[in-house]
């Protein structure tokens, strides 16, 4: 099956369905990688280990090797057991979709991968999702099992209200204690100001943060010709134009955006990705998952 | 144009409806577009206008176009060959300066070969009328015809007569005939030798020509200008009455209407056909210049005489001779009335007038012609007036109203009536009589200043022989006293006869003034008869007139004047009729006559019964010259008369030919548009507009496609 067929709405709105879409994406991921994406960053030393074949030689101590010729792996305290809080925006802004699959739609099957990976490599995960406030939270949990579990949970999710990031990610980051990584997918329409203060408090926390804007093609090229009425999907008023009398404006100012999105981001350290949703699933996420681990080899 | 429309709109409306389609959609990202519109409102509104004008413009260019807009303008009338047939009035002016003569033709000759010339011309389905035109018009083909061949057998007959020239009467009626017309292209095409005194009506021709912007109106002027001619103006008899074998004065006026001065003209003047039996020489006449010579013919038998004036002949021979008649009288009866009539005879108030009446001496006054008796003024009062030609009231006191009536009948039957002021004259009951309501003049004021007469500008028939370089003044004669002088006011209903009947009165003449511009003799008509007024007495009690000189003269121009009053009217315009009270033993008697150029007796009419009158009438006058009129086989005329041409007819100096231009290219009236008969100018088209149109539409469409792709480009 290609990659864009595995995105089918009634699939993403079932649990069991969401699940094996998940599984398909990463087993395929995994054909060709040995190692995962998200093991041993900036995580504390915990000890060394005789080296073996199939160990990434950067994690080789040299020093070790240098007064004893012998090889040795470092190994850190989070390389083996971490929690990764996967937050998704479910607010009515999500909803929008072009194409076949909403945005929305498209964060929970990015999720649902992400989910399988983590807890397919015995790591933690955590789900919450937000709107104006957090509305629904999962716990972490590290056990393959309920993956069924948090497959339905995701899947039954329905969008409600406006996006309220500040008060959402300021939840986030109480309830995750523990340092690990925080996976955000939202289109981040709130204003920036509220998105740098979640970013700030989850920062603080000593969290990882990856930000994952989730953005239609018409949202990022604005293409309609002939005019259009908008309804605004969180309460705005609607407007009548001719896009292709605004066009420029619009994309000047939607590009404005993106690059205040990617400057928060990088204020906080924080990995921004794009997810277009009129790409293919594998894309975004094989996309990303090898910048990470190009990352990780330097 | 409504299909155009449609078609234009077909395109226009697909974009509209595309315009306004409104296609619908949930949309996240609001907040961008909020801003999107904002900024963009103010770029979008003027693009939007921009492109609003351009279709608008590009619509508005094709309506426009397939409207097949022109460019219309007057089709001048140039010439007769122009496109389409023409229907065509054409006046040929035929009055008596068109015998005018360049050596070879007269200009009536050239109007005829230009008019000929033209027929040829026309196209096929053109139409002519035809007028002769000189003071009225004389229609040869009234309206127009295609028979052009009819046009030139009356053409063949044209020519010219002795009559003057009325071109405003003749270009209505060419305008009245055109504008029944119903064809497109119409013309007035007036052939004349265009002289200034024709073109009167200048400013009324005009007028109609703008007026009827669609009826062209083309002078085509025959004859060089500046041409020479000499002319006898004037030709009458000057003086007292002219009485059997006394010697008769007439007045010959001679005009130089060219550019240079001619020299040792010879006047003659013949009676009755004979030969000349007087003559004079004038040496030089001035270009535009008049010179008057005075000479005399005795007429022996009383009756009717004609007299011709001659000069030299010139190029227009019409007016190198002219013709007046006149009736010798055998005696003249005329009453003397005296205020005072009593005492010794140089006493009386009629003693200076009967020596200056009848100057000759007491032996001869017998055979003398005028026969004067004199009664006082009381015995006046039913006294039988009807033999006298001429009454002269001097110093009369008081009149009765029947003295009034009485004096009233005598004037309105012809009578001559004369009065002078004197001692006795009460001034309150004449102007309280009712003679104040029909005489000339009324005494107002005795005024006791001394006054003289005017020493110059005698312009009255009965003065004009004074101020000339050899005919004296009055400017000597002395007034103590007068009674001042009152012309009345004729209202205009009683100076203008009603139908053929004549004028009751007219406006009362000043004859003489005073040196101060006061009226001294005031003169006018009553019904058949006139009547002069004096301001002094004719005795020296109030004046030195009786004494002076010209007293005589005076008294006999005065008598001449209002005795021919009541004669018939013999000198005629060409045209008019001759009409005169003949004996009643005349009655339905035939009569025969003789016209110009000829003994020939021809039969003329039939003596009628008018008003109770015996009246001899003859209308066939357009011809200048004598007249005279017979009974069976009489060797001596009953009547005659003569016909002279219009002095006007000699001067050929010709209109501006800027003013003939005004006449073609005269701007239509705006209000005669709104008038009935109105005749709308011919156009053509001189420009259509349809392809340039579309030109410019194809312009604005295809910059409003350039601009329509600019702003609808991806502008990112």
């Amino acid at each position: 099956m290609p990659d864009h067929e595995l995105l089918d709405p009634d699939a993403i709105s079932r649990g069991e369905a969401l699940g094996l879409l998940a599984r398909r994406v990463v087993e395929g991921y995994r054909v060709g990688e040995h190692r995962s994406p998200f093991q041993g960053f900036a995580l504390e030393f915990a000890q060394h280990r005789e080296y073996t074949a199939g160990d990434d030689i950067r994690h080789l101590d040299w020093k070790v090797l240098g007064r004893s010729d012998r090889y040795y792996i470092k190994q850190y305290e989070q390389d083996t057991n971490y929690v990764a809080h996967l937050v998704v925006d479910g607010s009515t802004s999500m909803t929008y979709g072009s194409g076949k699959v909403t945005k929305f739609q498209f964060a929970k099957a990015l999720t649902a991968c992400l989910a399988y990976l983590i807890l397919n490599q015995r790591d933690a995960v955590a789900l919450a999702m937000f709107d104006a406030g957090t509305q629904e939270y999962m716990r972490r949990t590290d056990n393959l099992g309920k993956v069924n579990h948090l497959m339905d949970r995701l899947a039954a999710y329905q969008p409600g209200e406006v996006t309220d990031l500040r008060k959402s990610l300021e939840d986030v980051a109480v309830r995750a204690r523990a340092k690990g990584i925080t996976v955000i997918m939202s289109d981040f329409f709130d204003d920036e100001e509220a998105f740098d203060k979640g970013m700030q408090r989850l920062s603080f926390g000593g969290s990882e943060v990856i930000v994952i804007q989730v953005l239609d093609p018409h949202e990022i090229t604005f293409p309609m010709d002939g005019t259009w009425r908008f309804l605004g999907l969180e309460g705005e008023e609607q407007i009548q134009t001719s896009p292709r009398d605004i066009r420029k404006s619009y994309l000047e100012s939607f590009d404005a955006f993106r690059k205040r999105v990617r400057g928060i981001c990088e204020k906080y350290q924080a990995h921004y990705v794009l997810a277009d949703t009129g790409k293919s699933l594998v894309e975004v996420l094989s996309g990303y998952l090898a910048f990470r681990q190009a990352i990780g080899r330097k | 144009m409504l299909g155009a429309l449609a078609v234009v709109a077909v395109p226009i409306a697909i974009h509209l409806i595309n315009k306004f389609r409104v296609r619908q959609t949930k949309w996240a990202a609001m907040r961008f577009l909020q801003e999107g519109v904002k900024s963009s409102r103010r770029k979008v509104l003027l693009q939007d206008l921009i492109l609003l004008i351009l279709r608008c413009l590009a619509v508005l260019l094709l309506v426009l176009a397939f409207t097949r807009p022109v460019l219309r303008e007057e089709i001048k009338a140039t010439d007769y060959v122009d496109a389409g047939p023409l229907t065509a009035v054409v006046l040929l002016d035929n009055s008596a300066s068109m015998g005018q003569s360049d050596g070879v033709k007269t200009r009536l000759a050239m109007g005829r070969e230009s008019i000929e010339e033209s027929i040829g011309k026309l196209e096929g389905g053109s139409k002519m009328a035809f007028y002769l035109v000189s003071d009225r018009p004389n229609a040869m083909v009234a309206q127009p015809t295609p028979d052009l061949a009819r046009v030139r057998r009356s053409l063949e007959m044209a020519e010219t007569t002795d009559r003057s020239t009325d071109l405003l009467r003749a270009v209505s009626t060419a305008y009245q005939v055109l504008r029944t017309s119903p064809d497109d292209r119409r013309e007035i095409h007036l052939y004349t030798d265009s002289q200034l005194p024709a073109w009167d009506g200048f400013d009324a021709i005009l007028r109609l020509r703008q007026e009827n912007p669609g009826i062209a109106l083309k002078t085509l002027v025959q004859g060089a200008r500046g041409e020479d001619n000499l002319a006898i103006v004037n030709l009458e008899q000057e003086g007292g009455v002219p009485a059997a074998g006394q010697p008769t004065r007439f007045r010959v006026d001679v005009a130089n209407f060219g550019e240079q001065p001619v020299s040792n003209i010879r006047v003659t003047l013949a009676a009755n056909g004979d030969p000349p039996s007087g003559e004079a020489l004038i040496e030089r006449i001035g270009p535009g210049s008049t010179q008057g010579v005075t000479l005399f013919v005795r007429l022996d038998e009383p009756g009717f005489h004609t007299i011709e004036a001659a000069i030299p002949p010139d190029r227009l021979p019409v007016d190198n001779q002219r013709t007046t008649a006149v009736q010798v009288v055998d005696q003249l009866k005329v009453l003397l009335v005296e205020g005072k009539g009593t005492g010794p005879v140089i006493d009386r108030d009629g003693y200076y007038l009967a020596n200056a009446l009848v100057p000759v001496s007491s032996d001869r006054a017998s055979q003398y012609f005028l026969d004067l008796a004199a009664i006082p003024f009381g015995q006046l009062s039913g006294f039988n007036l009807e033999d006298y030609g001429v009454v002269f009231l001097a110093n009369p006191s008081a009149p009765t109203p029947a003295l009034a009536d009485q004096l009233k009948g005598y004037v309105e039957g012809g009578g001559g009536l004369v009065l002078f002021p004197g001692e006795n004259t009460d001034l309150a009951a004449w102007r309280t009589s009712p003679m104040a309501q029909w005489l000339p003049a009324i005494w107002t004021q005795d005024v006791k200043e001394r006054a003289q007469l005017q020493g110059q500008d005698y312009v009255h028939p009965i003065t004009s022989v004074w101020g000339t370089e050899d005919g004296g003044s009055l400017g000597k004669v002395e007034l103590n006293r007068h009674y001042q002088l009152l012309p009345r006011q004729v209202p205009p209903e009683e100076t203008e006869g009603e139908g053929e009947a004549a004028p009751r009165f007219s406006k009362p003449q000043v004859v003489l003034e005073l040196a101060n511009g006061e009226p001294a003799v005031v003169e006018g008509q009553v019904g058949a008869g006139h009547v002069a007024v004096f301001n002094t007495t004719a005795t020296p009690d109030w004046t030195n007139l009786p004494l002076h000189p010209g007293f005589v003269p005076l008294m006999q121009r005065t008598l001449g004047y209002l005795e021919g009053g009541r004669r018939a009217q013999l000198v005629l315009s060409p045209g008019a009729a001759f009409e005169m009270e003949v004996p009643m033993d005349l009655l339905g008697r035939d009569f025969t006559i003789t016209r110009p150029g000829s003994d020939e007796r021809r039969p003329a009419g039939r003596v009628d019964l008018e008003d109770g009158r015996a009246v001899v009438r003859y209308r066939d006058t357009a011809q200048a010259g004598a007249y005279h009129i017979y009974f069976d086989q009489d060797t001596r005329p009953t009547a005659a008369f003569a016909v002279q041409i219009d002095p006007a007819e000699s001067d050929l100096r010709q209109l501006p030919g800027a003013d003939i231009e005004r006449l073609k290219e005269a701007a239509p009236l705006a209000e005669a548009a709104e008038r009935p008969g109105f005749t709308a100018p011919q156009m053509k088209v001189s420009y259509e507009f349809w392809l340039p149109l579309i030109w410019a539409a194809a312009l604005v469409v295809l910059a409003e496609m350039i601009l329509a792709h600019y702003m609808s480009r991806p502008q990112t």
